[in-house]
């Protein structure tokens, strides 16, 4: 083994040491499980508790049929209670006092008003109502029948069946999880080399070790034991969350959520992981070179450079609604983009091989040369105490060393 | 002991210049470091010492002039340090606060080419020697600040380098961990291994140094052994020849040659 390579691991191993505590992270997931377990409870009970009947006055109820509409709907979660425009006052103090829980005044039929002291879940159904019962009044108006009206509003029966099986909500839910985790372990690592560089910066322990390696293999080392102390904090996180998500799923009867079927292709999964790996590399090696300028974290203005790669990362986000698209495709090309945007179009589909193979290539090419360049920084940058470098300096000495 | 050889020239050091900005830190020093020898670096604050140390370990480059390292046979010369041959004491201290004393020391062996078992193995011994192996398993920020001083002088000559850069070993020290610190020092030259340190504490460079140099304003001013320094001045003390000197020197004299 090189003397190089053996740096790289010998101080890849001292980070992942430094950072990896077992028992914190233990901690840490049960944590996880008992903070989302309970919110998730609560979540749903507070949905339970939604369905108390509300009592809303209605003034104006001869000018839209809300009744009727009310009565079609067989909504049992609103009581509506008629009322006089004289009323009013009377009934506005009502809904002050918590005696009612709204007060809907229709004007006209394009125009109502609905009182309330704080809106809930049932505020949407009143206004559900309303639109049913103007859309009787109008159909009515206009002379027609209400099976001529639901003749009209019925859709074609739309069949979609998925040749390739799997449904659209999971592989949704899918996507958004996986960027989710992306975007976690970047913002992890963040967390990780800031602390790590700024630390021992602060520390003066730059100067021991680039006397004793040299600073490429440091940063290295850094960006591979830091990779694999985020990796291992997300993977924690991401099992406790999934231990919940599954348990609250199973308890309300629905089952484990099915994933993608593209999951099952084993090729599928492994670009996705080199995605993934490069990407992390890459925005560790950025984040090593915005870190190594910084002279103090708690003052330096340069420090909000660090949230760029979360902010870039997010730009995935953009490639759910439709990954075909020509966005999609530019963003899964883009060395910035492509770690989280590739692994969702490789998820919502088949991309072609070429811009497979176009995206990893340049993904590989960016990751190296921001690592020759974050090395270069970093070792003249690491020894610069009491200044920070120009962006003019950190140019010249990425480009030149 | 040490032969003639070892005592050939290990850093050669030629007409060497390096600025930041506007300011020449260090100005055309030429110097040789003798193998196996304890050699001093004096000077003032902001004289350029630590700078020209920086250079020597390869940790900046030089905008002018060179600086080659030689291995023992003297035949072979090398542009750059084996980091694996030489131990270095930081000026300012460089330890993880919250990390084990020990655990610090194999790390910084390991870095330097040793594997971990010997790395653990001679950092036991010199926790020992300097009395701090009960405190071994406690992170750095529990010891006092001559203690930590300890700890970066192990983690320089841990792994038995031929040369020991030491940029102010005695700060923090008190006196009777100075004078461990000088018995220290002596028995690594006698052994063979040459010591490059740079210190202000002038009573101890003149009780353990060989040869030394005083630099001011970048430049080297006077130069030799102790005894050859103090009989320019009609053997007056080191420290009463480093301040007459830099006094005439920031007066306008030219530099002085002790030999």
């Amino acid at each position: 083994m090189s003397p190089n390579l053996r740096a790289v691991l010998e101080v890849a191993r001292w980070e992942f040491q430094r950072f990896v505590k077992p028992k914190q992270m233990l901690v840490g997931m049960v944590l996880t499980v008992v903070i989302f377990g309970v919110s998730m409870i609560v979540g749903r009970m507070a949905g339970r508790d939604d369905t108390r009947i509300r009592n809303v006055a209605v003034i104006g109820s001869d000018v839209l049929p809300v009744a009727d509409a009310h009565q079609a709907s067989a909504t049992d979660t609103i009581r509506l209670i008629p009322h006089d425009a004289s009323d009013e006052a009377k009934l506005r103090e009502q809904v002050r006092n918590r005696d009612l829980d709204g007060l809907l005044i229709i004007r006209n039929p394009d125009n109502a008003e609905l009182h309330v002291r704080s809106e809930g879940r049932w505020s949407t159904q009143v206004k559900l109502l309303l639109t049913a019962a103007r859309q009787q009044f109008m159909t009515e108006r206009a002379g027609l029948t209400p099976a001529v009206v639901a003749a009209i509003l019925t859709p074609p029966n739309l069949e979609i069946t998925r040749e390739m099986g799997g449904s659209a909500k999971s592989e949704r839910l899918s996507l958004i999880i996986v960027i989710a985790i992306m975007l976690m372990t970047v913002f992890t690592g963040m967390a990780y080399i800031f602390t790590s560089i700024t630390g021992e910066k602060q520390n003066r322990v730059t100067e021991q070790i680039v006397s004793a390696i040299p600073a490429q293999a440091w940063l290295d080392g850094k960006i591979l034991g830091l990779l694999g102390v985020s990796i291992v904090g997300v993977a924690s996180q991401v099992v406790a969350f999934a231990a919940v998500g599954l348990a609250m799923r199973l308890w309300g009867g629905a089952g484990p959520l099915p994933l993608p079927t593209t999951l099952g292709n084993p090729v599928v999964v492994l670009t996705i992981v080199i995605f993934a790996v490069l990407g992390l590399a890459f925005w560790f090696a950025f984040l090593g070179l915005i870190a190594a300028v910084i002279d103090d974290p708690n003052s330096s203005t340069r420090s909000s450079f660090l949230f760029l790669p979360v902010f870039v990362t997010g730009f995935a986000f953009a490639v759910l609604p439709d990954p075909t698209t020509t966005l999609s495709r530019v963003l899964s090309l883009l060395p910035v983009t492509s770690p989280s945007a590739m692994p969702a179009r490789l998820m919502a589909g088949e991309v072609p091989a070429w811009e497979v193979a176009t995206a990893l290539l340049l993904l590989a090419a960016g990751a190296w040369l921001l690592r020759i360049a974050a090395g270069r920084v970093l070792r003249i940058g690491m020894l610069m105490y009491g200044k920070e470098p120009s962006w003019a300096e950190v140019r010249r000495w990425a480009l030149r060393g | 002991m040490v032969d003639d050889a070892q005592r050939a020239p290990i850093i050669a050091i030629r007409d060497v210049g390096k600025k930041f900005a506007t300011v020449t830190a260090v100005d055309g020093i030429t110097l040789d470091i003798p193998a196996g020898r304890i050699f001093a670096l004096l000077g003032p604050n902001g004289a350029g010492k630590t700078t020209l140390l920086r250079m020597i370990l390869g940790l900046m480059l030089p905008d002018s002039g060179s600086i080659r390292w030689h291995a023992t046979s003297h035949a072979a010369g090398i542009a750059h340090p084996d980091a694996r041959t030489i131990g270095y004491l930081p000026e300012d201290r460089g330890l993880y606060p919250d990390v084990e004393v020990l655990r610090t020391l194999v790390y910084f062996g390991t870095l330097r080419g040793m594997t971990r078992a010997a790395a653990r193995a001679a950092a036991l011994q010199w926790l020992e020697r300097l009395e701090l192996l009960d405190r071994a398993r406690e992170p750095v920020k529990a010891l006092s600040k001559g203690n930590q001083q300890k700890v970066q002088f192990i983690s320089a000559v841990l792994h038995a380098p031929s040369v020991a850069v030491l940029d102010e070993p005695f700060s923090g020290l008190d006196p009777m961990n100075q004078d461990l610190f000088l018995t220290l020092l002596r028995d690594l030259a006698d052994d063979g291994t040459t010591v490059l340190l740079s210190a202000h504490q002038l009573q101890l460079v003149e009780r353990i140094a060989d040869e030394l140099v005083v630099i001011n304003r970048g430049q080297v001013i006077l130069k030799g052994t102790v005894e050859e320094v103090r009989a320019v001045s009609n053997n007056q003390t080191l420290h009463d020849v480093y301040v007459s000197t830099i006094a005439e020197h920031n007066a306008g004299a030219a530099p002085v040659e002790g030999s």
